[in-house]
């Protein structure tokens, strides 16, 4: 077996530690670190981006946030003024009504005292007429002219039943 | 049987240009020839990917960029935050490792795998070793040396227990290396294997060519297991690696 011939084995191994620096300090050492500088730009840059990416996005949940806020904001200002309302409706509607109510009703009593008193007026009236009348029917059928009292007094009791 | 069919011939190390440095061989194998083609290899593929670095990756970067967090994630993993610094330790293993694998794996006769070396591989391991050894004494002096004691435990179990941690260290990177040097062999031998029944089946000379199909069939599906292994030891590789690294930084 070659590999175990002693001659072999120092020129290999020279050859060997030769090839071997001249790959570690002359080969590797050149374009190696070229490498691991670009992939640790690289990782900067992914890092950085993501950095930004991240912040905006926080931002972006802060600003959602405040819109949303600000919405329930508003939605309870406008649901506040909505019952505002509703309760300044309610409150002019029956205080109209109530007025409505009350003119109503003076109408009404009015009028009825308007009635009442045309009632009043026309029994007067009829009484007078009444009274008038029967003098004058008295007068024809007996020639004597009836006293005043005692018509008014006939046309009365005649007019209470 | 001739000696082109011999499956250890692949492993053959012919001195392409002989060297020597003070009494010393360092000649230039087609070994070290396969670890610089290894070498072009991965600097292509880095220098490529990382020409013009750009946040938004190109299919170059994106495919070394792939290879990178493999490793990134293995070291996070096994080592924690501390283990950043050694990613390009480990990164280096990983690919040199991976590129020999798969070299190796190319249908040619020409190809070798210097991982299926045990002198690579032990070398490689050693690298490990000596920089995990560094690494401790660095951050612990020696205060590392405590690793050996086992934690919580009576001492006078602890006293046993105690060489049995010292040889698992100090035997680190031997079974670093004979692990992938094994597998790598092994599998290679076993394509061999099998491409020699394809010509000594297929030569067959009632009916020719039919009877090698079935060893060419069995070295497509071995080949796909060879790709499949030739990634595994890497990983496990620099898996390893990391585990090490990690107790020699944080130590227990």
């Amino acid at each position: 077996m070659p590999q175990f011939e002693p001659a072999n084995f120092l020129p290999q191994m020279v050859w060997l530690v030769v090839a071997f620096a001249i790959l570690y300090f002359v080969i590797v050492q050149s374009t190696l670190p070229r490498l691991a500088r670009v992939i640790d730009q690289r990782k900067a840059k992914v890092d950085s981006d993501l950095a930004a990416a991240r912040k905006a996005k926080d931002e972006a949940d802060a600003l959602a946030e405040q819109i949303k806020a600000e919405l329930q904001r508003n939605r309870e200002a406008a649901l506040a003024r909505i019952g505002e309302a509703k309760a300044e409706a309610a409150n002019s509607s029956e205080s109209r009504l109530a007025a409505a109510e009350a003119e109503a009703t003076g109408k009404t009593d009015a009028a009825e005292a308007r009635i009442a008193k045309a009632c009043e007026d026309a029994r007067s009236e009829l009484r007078k007429v009444a009274s008038e009348s029967a003098q004058a029917i008295v007068t024809r059928l007996t020639g004597k002219q009836p006293s005043e009292s005692a018509v008014t007094k006939a046309v009365d009791a005649a007019m209470a039943r | 049987m001739a000696a082109s069919n011999n499956p250890m011939e692949q492993f053959a190390i012919h001195t392409l240009k002989p060297l020597s440095v003070s009494g010393f061989d360092v000649s230039f194998t087609n070994s070290a020839l396969w670890m610089l083609v290894a070498l072009g290899g991965i600097a292509i593929f880095l220098i490529i990917g990382t020409m013009k670095p750009e946040v938004i990756p190109g299919r170059w970067q994106a495919a070394l960029e792939y290879v990178y967090d493999f490793v990134v994630g293995v070291v996070d993993e096994n080592v924690g935050p501390k283990g950043k610094a050694y990613v390009p330790l480990i990164f280096s293993v990983f690919v040199f490792v991976l590129a020999c694998n798969l070299l190796g794996l190319i249908p040619w006769v020409g190809s070798f795998t210097p991982t299926s070396h045990i002198a690579v591989t032990l070398a490689l391991a050693l690298i490990v070793f000596v920089v995990v050894l560094l690494v401790g004494l660095i951050n612990h002096g020696f205060h590392f040396f405590t690793f050996f004691w086992p934690k919580g435990m009576a001492w006078p179990l602890a006293l046993f227990i105690m060489p049995i941690e010292v040889v698992s260290f100090f035997v680190r990177p031997f079974t670093l290396a004979i692990r992938l040097f094994a597998n790598m062999t092994a599998g290679h031998v076993l394509l061999k294997v099998f491409a020699t029944f394809v010509v000594a089946l297929g030569s067959f000379d009632l009916i020719p060519y039919v009877f090698g199909i079935v060893p060419l069939a069995v070295n497509v599906a071995l080949s796909a297991l060879e790709l499949l292994i030739a990634l595994i030891q890497a990983y496990v590789f620099a898996l390893l690696a990391s585990i090490y690294l990690n107790d020699a930084i944080n130590l227990h």
